[in-house]
């Protein structure tokens, strides 16, 4: 039973990495008041790049670890780059944000995958980064095992809780950003550029989306399909609701989720069919849902004038 | 950053330009310290206007303004507090779910000025210094008198409380001249004194303008008044020379007296009963506890109380879009508990709402939509559930013509018209359906002398006619020149009810604060 809990625990933290990157990028674009349902899209396109300059300097062979760096900082500056693009069209052009983040969701996707059978083809994987065996605290019995034999995009994940929390909540831009996502005329006429902050909250959020995607290809299956993000940018926008856009509150859905899903690889890996496993590959998607209904529904915690464009000259 | 103080402001031959309309055309004013200007006029005489011109949100096509004799200007509000001039807008512009501390670290950072050099800018930018904010707020509270809680957030505040908080704000961002849109519109009245005796002490520092159309607020406050009517600056004087009569005169074109119930016609029979109501709050708590009331056909019953005593939850029981915990209410012999709003307005009750912008129009459906919200289903506006647009079309000439609704036209959108012609919107279609009783919040609220007029007469007419109507106000004037009897709620109940020649102005206040014997 001990080696059960400690297989899923230990499958399930890795897991959580790619859902809680995107999901504290989501939280700030909400907490700005944008509603980027895209980040599937953006999501894909990290995970497209984020392997491809590893591939192609050292092919499925062992690369340099900055090669794989590289990786990651060039799948978050494409994640930045389309975040400005999907404001461009939601900010500039006050296009309604649910259906341009279908847009963009299916814009990313269609081009990974394009570029992916134009410069890559087949089913090629690559090294990719591996999980690091920390000295001492490794070597902790079970303890060990679970929390310090991660990749370290995985510590790099957690790390980014308090410094997303930090950023928003202690921060002149994070206190900006909220503004501007709950009353944009109030922050407007106290001379905040409302169209400018919205601009840095969405890159910021989608260079996390941008890298989420990355850990994916790089750090988890080490390889690009077209269905390798399977949905986690629509849960990672789930999860900002889940954790009423509060990094903390993100990571507790993460970690859940995540878990939820661990346990139905671990009930599988150790053959227990008496239960149906079926059951269990829904269950994280249903805990979402059951979590959603019951969650708080205070108005005066979250983003106000999510998804609404700001225009001055608008009353009504 | 402190802007030296501003010993005169003065504008001159101002004129703004709208598409098809002169907003403010050749105005001239001055305004020096310690002076309390009122700007007076009716809705859309160009008062906003004119000091959003001041506030640097609007550039004048012609004009110039002069601060201590220097001419200025301004091309963003950022300027205007440069020099000094802080604004509070009619609807406050605060962030709901931030702390006072936080919504005023938001402006201070952009208005005061940025750091010097790379590594100070980068420091202050790394971490906000709420401390630093705090005690500047704490500081400029105390030298005022402005009460408030620099930790709380604003949601968590009365409306009263927020407009402290816009009055910190705008001093904290050095304001040495405030501007005030409308201050009192939404606060009780209580507050509305705080208020005004607060701003009477700021006075002696400060120079102030404030727009208002409450002529007491005018006259209490203010040493200088000016009047503009249709974009023009028709008067400018001394408050004490002039009574408020003649203010009012200014400021519709013609003499204006606020009708009042003479009329000795004896009510009929009772027409809403109202035994053992008990009502629920939103939050669960007994807003309405055992309330009786009676109200007879051809009589005005004028509701007064504090807002937030239970006028909001009984007038929604009444109109079915409340359920009721226990009691009876009868209109004209049929019992209307558990009825749906439907059956209630089939019943003959009528209702003109307390956010005449939510619950009384759908704003973005035009005028003649909204004149028929209520009787859409039915013939003459439609058959076999098609609708007929040449009635609604009739209808609604009709009602503009009656009820005088300035509009471009009536397929325009409701919400796109001023505060009076949007009641005058709803007034006409709960008139025009001939209802046994009426159902009245706050009919004037907010809205100017002209307008305020009209309804009055309106109700008055309709009282003449055998309806029987609540008036739910809190002004009590407007409940004394109405009503035929009086009733005060107080705490969901009421406390007593009056004949209109045993009531005062200050038996009434007394009453509705909660004092028992008078």
């Amino acid at each position: 039973m001990l080696d059960f809990i400690v297989l899923f625990i230990t499958v399930g933290i890795p897991l959580s990495s790619a859902l809680l990157l995107a999901s504290l990028g989501e939280t700030v674009n909400q907490r700005s008041g944008i509603f980027n349902l895209g980040c599937e899209g953006v999501m894909s396109m990290g995970a497209f790049v984020g392997m491809m300059i590893p591939y192609m300097v050292g092919g499925s062979g062992t690369v340099p670890w900055y090669v794989n760096l590289a990786g990651l900082v060039a799948a978050a500056i494409v994640g930045a780059l389309m975040g400005l693009l999907f404001g461009v069209v939601v900010i500039k052009f006050c296009a309604p944000q649910g259906i341009a983040g279908i847009g963009m969701q299916l814009f990313g996707m269609g081009l990974a995958g394009t570029f992916y059978r134009h410069f890559i083809g087949g089913a090629e994987g690559v090294a990719g980064i591996n999980a690091i065996h920390i000295p001492i605290l490794g070597d902790i019995p079970y303890l060990g095992k679970m929390l310090f034999n991660c990749n370290p995009m995985v510590y790099f994940s957690f790390l980014m809780v308090p410094v997303v929390a930090y950023i928003l909540f202690k921060t002149p831009w994070g206190l900006r950003v909220r503004a501007c996502g709950t009353m944009p005329r109030a922050a407007d006429s106290m001379g905040i550029n409302v169209a400018r902050t919205r601009y840095q909250a969405l890159a910021f959020g989608s260079a996390m989306a941008g890298l989420a995607g990355a850990y994916l290809s790089l750090c988890q299956a080490k390889i690009f399909t077209d269905t390798l993000v399977g949905g986690r940018g629509f849960i990672a926008v789930a999860l900002v609701y889940f954790g009423r856009w509060s990094p903390l509150g993100v990571m507790g859905g993460a970690l859940l989720f995540s878990l939820a899903q661990a346990l139905q690889l671990a009930v599988q890996a150790y053959g227990l069919t008496a239960f149906p496993y079926e059951f269990l590959v829904m269950l994280p998607y249903a805990l979402v849902i059951v979590v959603l209904i019951f969650v708080g529904k205070s108005k005066h915690v979250g983003p106000a004038m999510l998804g609404k464009p700001f225009n001055r000259e608008m009353r009504i | 950053m402190t802007p030296e103080p501003i010993t005169s402001l003065r504008i001159e031959h101002i004129t703004k330009r709208f598409p098809k309309i002169v907003a403010c055309s050749d105005i001239s004013l001055s305004v020096g310290k310690s002076d309390v200007l009122a700007l007076v006029g009716e809705n859309g005489a160009g008062k906003t206007t004119l000091m959003n011109i001041l506030m640097g949100l609007y550039t004048p096509d012609e004009g110039k303004i002069f601060i201590n004799n220097k001419p200025v200007v301004f091309n963003s509000p950022s300027d205007a507090f440069a020099v000094g001039i802080g604004m509070v807008h009619q609807q406050y512009m605060l962030v709901p779910n931030l702390t006072v501390t936080e919504n005023i670290a938001l402006g201070m950072n952009q208005l005061t000025g940025k750091a010097k050099g790379l590594v100070e800018r980068f420091k202050r930018g790394l971490r906000l210094d709420l401390d630093a904010v705090r005690r500047h707020i704490v500081a400029i509270s105390e030298h005022y008198g402005l009460a408030v809680d620099p930790d709380a957030y604003i949601w968590q505040l009365s409306v009263g409380e927020q407009q402290r908080v816009e009055l910190v704000k705008t001093l904290c961002f050095g304001a040495k001249f405030l501007i005030l849109d409308e201050p009192t519109s939404a606060l009780t009245p209580q507050e509305t004194d705080e208020l005004i005796e607060l701003l009477r002490r700021m006075s002696r520092e400060l120079s102030i303008i404030f727009i208002s159309h409450k002529l007491a607020e005018v006259k209490a406050l203010s040493n200088k008044v000016a009047i503009l009517r249709g974009g023009k600056l028709v008067f400018r004087g001394n408050t004490a020379d002039h009574s408020s009569a003649d203010i009012a005169a200014l400021m519709t074109g013609h003499e204006v007296y606020l009708p009042i119930n003479q009329s000795s016609k004896a009510p009929g029979n009772p027409l809403l009963v109202v035994r053992d109501l008990f009502v629920r709050g939103d939050r669960g708590n007994m807003a309405i506890s055992k309330l009786n009331l009676t109200v007879r056909a051809g009589e005005i019953v004028g509701l007064a109380g504090v807002s937030g005593n239970g006028q909001r939850e009984l007038a929604e029981a009444l109109t079915g879009l409340r359920t009721i915990e226990a009691g009876k209410i009868e209109l004209d012999g049929v019992s209307l508990v558990g009825k749906s709003p439907k059956q209630i307005i089939a019943q003959g009750m009528g209702y003109v709402p307390e956010e005449r912008n939510i619950e009384g129009i759908v704003p973005s459906m035009s005028i003649k939509e909204n004149l028929v919200l209520k009787d859409i289903t039915s013939a003459p506006f439609s058959r076999l559930n098609i609708i007929s647009n040449a009635a609604i079309d009739k209808n609604a000439d009709d009602m503009r013509e009656r009820f005088d609704i300035r509009c471009s036209s009536v397929a325009v959108a409701a919400g796109s018209l001023s505060g009076g012609n949007i009641q005058k919107v709803i007034l006409a279609r709960e008139i025009s359906r001939k209802p046994k009783f009426l159902i009245a919040v706050y009919p004037i609220r907010g809205l100017d002398m002209g307008a305020a007029e009209f309804i009055h007469k309106q109700l008055l007419a309709l009282r003449d006619q055998g309806v029987g109507i609540l008036l739910i106000s809190e002004e009590l004037e407007e409940i004394l020149n109405l009503s035929d009897r009086i009733a005060v709620i107080f705490k969901g109940n009421i406390a007593r009810t009056l004949g209109h020649d045993e009531a005062t102005q200050r038996k009434l206040g007394m009453m509705m604060a909660g004092v028992k014997d008078i």
